[in-house]
């Protein structure tokens, strides 16, 4: 097998792998984007190019509502396929056009502009001779190839056709997986999707990946939050909230020994901070809290405990959080602590 | 390779689940009858309801080894014993992130510390496997020594976690690996998804040689999660020709997932 040059000691982000590379992002030609309005269209153009995006592909439905607004340069879409260039590249799915040529022939008689996306299942079927005949080249390629196939494939490919994009397709949910293989392995163009929608690679995942290995300055991270925000009210869908790197739930924290660890140093458990992501943190109280959670929440309404208070408090909220059967809500935690301060003045 | 499910102990630990004791025995003896090699019961430290638990666990299971999570100390180990499970799990954070600035310890008192406790379980009968905490962030040379030191105490195996799941797939392959030939024992799987990657990283980490991988129904546990059980094992079905025992197959577990989704929905958990 074929494995990234990098040592295995060290914090990922202490590699410093900063190579060149272009992201295209597919959201924007999945189906389930035609029907948003242009507003929201154009706001999420807008987020995947300041998250770092290079180019968007995107349906022709969607193009006309962005038409006159976007960056035609930055935009890949559908062309004509003439009937013998299928017939001459085996796999041929579909030919792109940017803007910055449109299909049309430079001086030398080339064209530019285009990508030619071929589809191949099996590694064996990839048309190696005729990948450096064409001026760009997407393989898109199923993600069955994850973990016994890849590693040689990519191997060859960088010695073979080292610009090709690759576009992993996401059957089994291992095209994140490839796609960042591909990429530390040296690959320098890839093809992935905002939360993997018509099937590829999560753009998220690999953008976080990447830069927890050091891409740091191609990247803003911290519009993914907004983006999926704007996703949402977009399409009508719910993302998941325990989604990695979107979901809205993955900061909250819950268990005893996880928020003592996290109020030392955040870095303790979590793998980026929340604000990376545009999102926040959120300690909640239950069961499996700890006197570092009590100590939070007091603090955070500004409240000293009195000696013995963090106990008796902790187990109120683990009694009543084993009574309802899930954490508590923040305004069960109030209701709580009103609770035991009346007990207390009437004691006194 | 054998599963060692999670769903009770790591899973359990996302924030705003929980499960009653009478579900979380249901589950066990769910999990126990599906053929799971392993159930992480609970923490003992936690408290009596928490021991209390466990032990009806351990009552219950036929098959199924029942473990305990335990952090790195004896007052936790005796807490542990209480309980009388199968095997104990002693947690040892590796990371120097992990050992000065959440500890507070140094490398050497977590060296003598982890000696201690697992001299105390295995001097009292138990079986014990360690897991290297935030494995993925530790200086390899300090993560191999204490691997070597655990060998000849008789310790069963070493669970390297990816706790804040960093890993990449080719990585998980190298650290498996490496940590496997180069101590000589026997290693586990605990990995995260968040970066999306836990079932690819434990995959891989099987062909370096895992014997053992940690899952959750669900892939349920703190932020994104830990490596779905479901997921796992039907990418081992599909992609390789290897068979594995303390494996259910994925009929049964869709079985037990309907056991455990009411649970998650209560805490308003969309799976």
């Amino acid at each position: 097998m074929v494995f990234i040059e990098s040592s295995i000691y060290k914090l990922p982000e202490e590699e410093g792998r900063k190579g060149e590379m272009r992201l295209t992002d597919r959201l924007l030609s999945w189906q389930g984007m035609e029907r948003c309005d242009a507003a929201s269209l154009r706001e999420i153009y807008e987020l995947l190019l300041g998250l770092g995006v290079d180019r968007l592909e995107m349906s022709p439905a969607v193009y006309a509502k962005l038409r006159g607004v976007i960056d035609e340069k930055r935009c890949l879409r559908p062309s004509f396929i003439a009937d013998e260039e299928v017939s001459q590249l085996p796999g041929l799915r579909c030919v792109y056009a940017d803007g910055n040529g449109n299909g049309n022939a430079n001086g030398n008689g080339e064209q530019t502009g285009i990508l030619y996306e071929i589809r191949v299942a099996e590694p064996q079927a990839i048309p190696w001779a005729k990948l450096n005949e064409k001026s760009a080249v997407r393989l898109t390629v199923p993600d069955h190839w994850f973990p016994e196939r890849y590693a040689a494939v990519f191997a060859q490919m960088q010695s073979e056709a080292g610009g090709v994009e690759l576009c992993p397709e996401d059957h089994n949910g291992f095209a994140g997986a490839l796609a960042v293989e591909w990429l530390l392995a040296g690959g320098e163009n890839i093809a992935v999707s905002f939360l993997g929608k018509g099937g590829f690679a999560p753009l998220e995942t690999v953008v976080m990946a990447l830069w927890l290995h050091g891409w740091r300055e191609k990247f803003d991270p911290s519009l993914f939050t907004r983006l999926r925000e704007v996703y949402q009210r977009a399409t009508g869908e719910v993302v998941p909230a325990y989604r990695a790197v979107v979901g809205k739930g993955i900061f909250e924290v819950e268990s005893g020994v996880h928020v003592d660890g996290i109020l030392k140093n955040a870095a303790c458990y979590e793998p980026f901070s929340p604000e990376t992501v545009g999102a926040s943190r959120s300690i909640r109280l239950g069961k499996h809290s700890g006197r570092a959670n009590v100590r939070y929440a007091l603090s955070a309404r500004g409240i000293s405990p009195r000696s013995g208070e963090e106990e008796a408090l902790l187990a109120s909220i683990q009694e009543q959080s084993r009574r309802l059967g899930r954490g508590l809500l923040d305004e069960e935690f109030e209701r709580l602590l009103a609770g035991l301060n009346s007990e207390a003045e009437q004691c006194v | 390779m054998r599963l060692i499910d999670s769903t009770l102990r790591d899973g359990e630990q996302m924030a705003g689940l929980l499960f009653t004791a009478e579900e979380k025995l249901r589950l066990a003896v769910c999990l126990d009858q599906a053929g799971v090699y392993q159930i992480e019961a609970g923490i003992p430290a936690m408290g009596k309801e928490e021991k209390a638990s466990i032990v009806k666990i351990k009552e219950n299971c036929r098959q199924s080894k029942i473990s305990t999570w335990n952090r790195m100390l004896e007052r936790d180990i005796e807490h542990a014993i209480d309980c009388r499970p199968d095997s104990i799990h002693i947690s040892a954070p590796v990371s120097d992130l992990h050992i000065f600035q959440k500890l507070r310890w140094d490398r050497r008192f977590v060296r003598e510390q982890l000696k201690r406790c697992v001299s105390y379980a295995k001097e009292r009968g138990y079986p014990v496997s360690v897991g290297f905490e935030d494995a993925s962030r530790a200086e390899w040379e300090f993560m191999l020594s204490l691997a070597r030191m655990l060998k000849p105490l008789e310790v069963e195996f070493i669970r390297y976690a990816d706790t804040v799941g960093i890993l990449t797939p080719s990585r998980a392959y190298q650290v498996i690996e490496g940590l496997r030939r180069e101590s000589g024992m026997e290693v586990g799987i605990h990995a995260h998804g968040d970066l999306g990657m836990a079932v690819a990283n434990s995959l891989m980490a099987v062909r370096a040689g895992a014997a053992y991988v940690d899952v959750t129904l669900f892939g349920i546990g703190e932020r994104a999660g830990n490596c779905d059980m479901r997921d796992f094992v039907a990418a081992v079905q599909k992609m390789t020709a290897e068979k594995f025992g303390g494996t259910p197959t994925v009929e049964a577990i869709l079985a037990l997932e309907k056991h455990c989704e009411p649970m998650l929905r209560r805490a308003g958990i969309r799976v």
